[in-house]
């Protein structure tokens, strides 16, 4: 992240057809776009996405709407995407919402990927 | 976002009762900003898109725009869990009657009144297609296109005030989408007076070189020819000055009638007035004499003009007129451009292509050779070259133009390799008898 860009996103390729993304940073609508041409890429492969969102600092509408674009478009292609580590200003955003029975949260990356191969 | 910044220091409190409010305070925000910084249609509705399906807590949205006249049908933009089905009967049978109620009621109209107003009765194409809202992309009285959202997530419907905030959500997009398209199109115009002027300019340029090197080829001659006949009328007559001072006229008026005979047959070519009389000749015959012809004064030049003759013999159809002014054009260039020593050879042979049956004439020296960069534009009218209308070798810059022009005039074509410091091909396809 650095002073132009109020989003990093790291990509951790060490599981095998699961890519792991590693969000840190402000999901609003400046940066959703950027999220979503990350997550593109990775689906454009047929792999499947965890989404560490621990980092984020702050989800608005349309980080919110981001993740069930993403949502939406991995089950349009038989693919998977979880999120885990959800940060507690992103959780607030989902709870309020009602949307967590729709969008597959999970405490830990490794339970993700766990989730991921059940 | 700037804006939602400083309004975003805490998270919404969940279950807190004004959390929705300062939420839907936070969307609205959130998306004027990130409308504002929006620098094309598709930034704009991936905005507008995003924010209200993460405010609203939808996984359905789509838009569709007119298209760019009225003739042409309208245009998916973006389309999220939207099926297609829908999508294709709004378009297909029913954009200008949605166009006209939308515009009409200017608010969000529920799928199932659209539906039925549209003489639709499928509620269950309209269920699979998933929509619930179709809302009027608009900037004042002109129709955009149409937001369509699909139902809320946990089964929650839309009300008052959310349509409230959908409607405001889009008039936002639409003058966004307005400014937008109004941005790309002055740009793109932009763009093109840009080229436009590059072109004017180059064009200034090469009318200027034309006719500075007109003003030269013409007045070189003329005042060697003044000259002459000056020095002439003290010289004493029958002497060998009185001689040699003739022939320095003869040589003056020849070289203008040259350059007059180039200029009123490009200007012939370039009115398409140029008049053909193409008929079977012999090609080798007529080669043979236009060699002979030329050969001294190539010599003269110190410059060795060859000729092979063909194989086979077999007629061209040709112009005769005009294919000895190609031919000219290509030895006086190839002497022009070449130093003293150059050998100078001319080929003729047969050639097929695609199943047509060429005669081919290939002028070849191993001169200076002309660079890639620069071949593809020496046909071009005054072009030398070097790729500029230089003044070393002088000349109008219009031979090669005329010889192209010359050559399809009679059905056949021109074209040039050249490989630098080896040498320089034209080849000359006629059509065979």
């Amino acid at each position: 992240m650095n002073s132009e860009s109020p989003i990093a996103i790291e990509a951790d390729e060490t599981h095998g057809r699961t890519a792991v993304l590693r969000v840190r940073g402000r999901l609003d609508g400046v940066t959703a776009p950027v999220l979503l041409d990350h997550c593109a890429k990775v689906q454009a492969e047929g792999r499947n996405l965890v989404l560490n969102l621990a980092g984020v600092s702050f989800m608005g509408s349309s980080g919110v709407g981001a993740l069930l674009v993403l949502v939406d478009q991995f089950q349009e292609q038989a693919g998977q995407v979880r999120f885990a580590c959800v940060s507690e200003s992103a959780r607030a955003v989902v709870d309020l919402l009602d949307l967590e029975e729709y969008l597959p949260i999970h405490g830990s990356e490794a339970d993700a990927l766990l989730a991921m191969a059940a | 976002m700037e804006a939602s910044r400083a309004l975003s220091p805490e998270p919404p409190e969940p279950n807190a009762g004004g959390a929705r409010q300062r939420y839907a305070l936070l969307s609205i925000v959130e998306l004027t900003a990130t409308l504002s910084r929006a620098r094309d249609i598709h930034a704009v509705i991936d905005a507008l898109l995003l924010n209200l399906m993460g405010h609203f807590g939808t996984a359905r949205s789509a838009v569709w725009l007119s298209g760019p006249t009225p003739e042409a049908p309208p245009v998916l933009m973006r389309r999220h869990g939207i099926g297609q089905p829908l999508m294709t009967v709004l378009v297909t049978t029913a954009w200008a009657e949605l166009e006209q109620k939308l515009m009409s009621d200017r608010e969000p109209v529920e799928v199932a009144e659209i539906w039925e107003g549209l003489g639709l009765h499928d509620r269950k194409l309209a269920a699979e297609a998933g929509v619930e809202l179709v809302i009027p992309l608009r900037v004042e009285a002109r129709f955009l296109g149409v937001l369509l959202l699909g139902p809320r997530l946990g089964r929650k419907a839309y009300g008052g005030f959310d349509l409230e905030m959908i409607q405001a959500s889009a008039a936002m997009a639409g003058l966004a989408i307005h400014n937008a398209d109004l941005q790309a199109r002055a740009l793109e115009s932009s763009r093109r007076q840009r080229i436009a002027l590059q072109e004017l300019a180059k064009l200034d340029t090469m009318k200027s070189e034309f006719v500075a090197n007109l003003n030269h080829e013409l007045r070189t001659p003329l005042s060697l020819v003044q000259a002459s006949l000056e020095c002439l009328a003290d010289a004493e007559p029958g002497s060998d000055q009185a001689r040699s001072l003739l022939d320095l006229s003869q040589r003056g008026v020849q070289g203008l009638s040259r350059v007059i005979r180039q200029l009123l047959t490009f200007s012939d070519t370039s009115r398409r007035n140029l008049e053909v009389n193409a008929s079977e000749q012999d090609a080798e015959a007529f080669l043979g004499t236009f060699i002979d012809e030329r050969r001294p004064g190539v010599s003269a030049g110190l410059r060795e003009l060859t000729f092979r003759e063909p194989q086979s013999r077999r007629q061209a159809i040709f112009d005769g007129v005009l294919l000895n002014h190609v031919l000219n054009e290509l030895i006086d260039n190839a002497v022009k451009f070449t130093a003293p020593g150059t050998h100078i050879h001319v080929e003729l042979s047969d050639h097929v292509e695609h199943g047509n049956s060429w005669r081919k004439i290939e002028i070849r020296d191993d001169g200076p050779g002309i660079s890639a960069e620069h071949l593809p534009g020496l046909f071009e009218e005054f072009r030398q070259g070097d790729g500029s209308s230089t003044r070393a070798a002088g000349g109008l810059g219009i031979g090669l133009a005329l010889a192209r022009r010359l050559m399809e005039a009679m059905s056949g074509r021109i074209t040039v390799e050249s490989v630098p410091g080896e040498g320089t091909t034209f080849v000359l396809f006629l059509p065979a008898a």
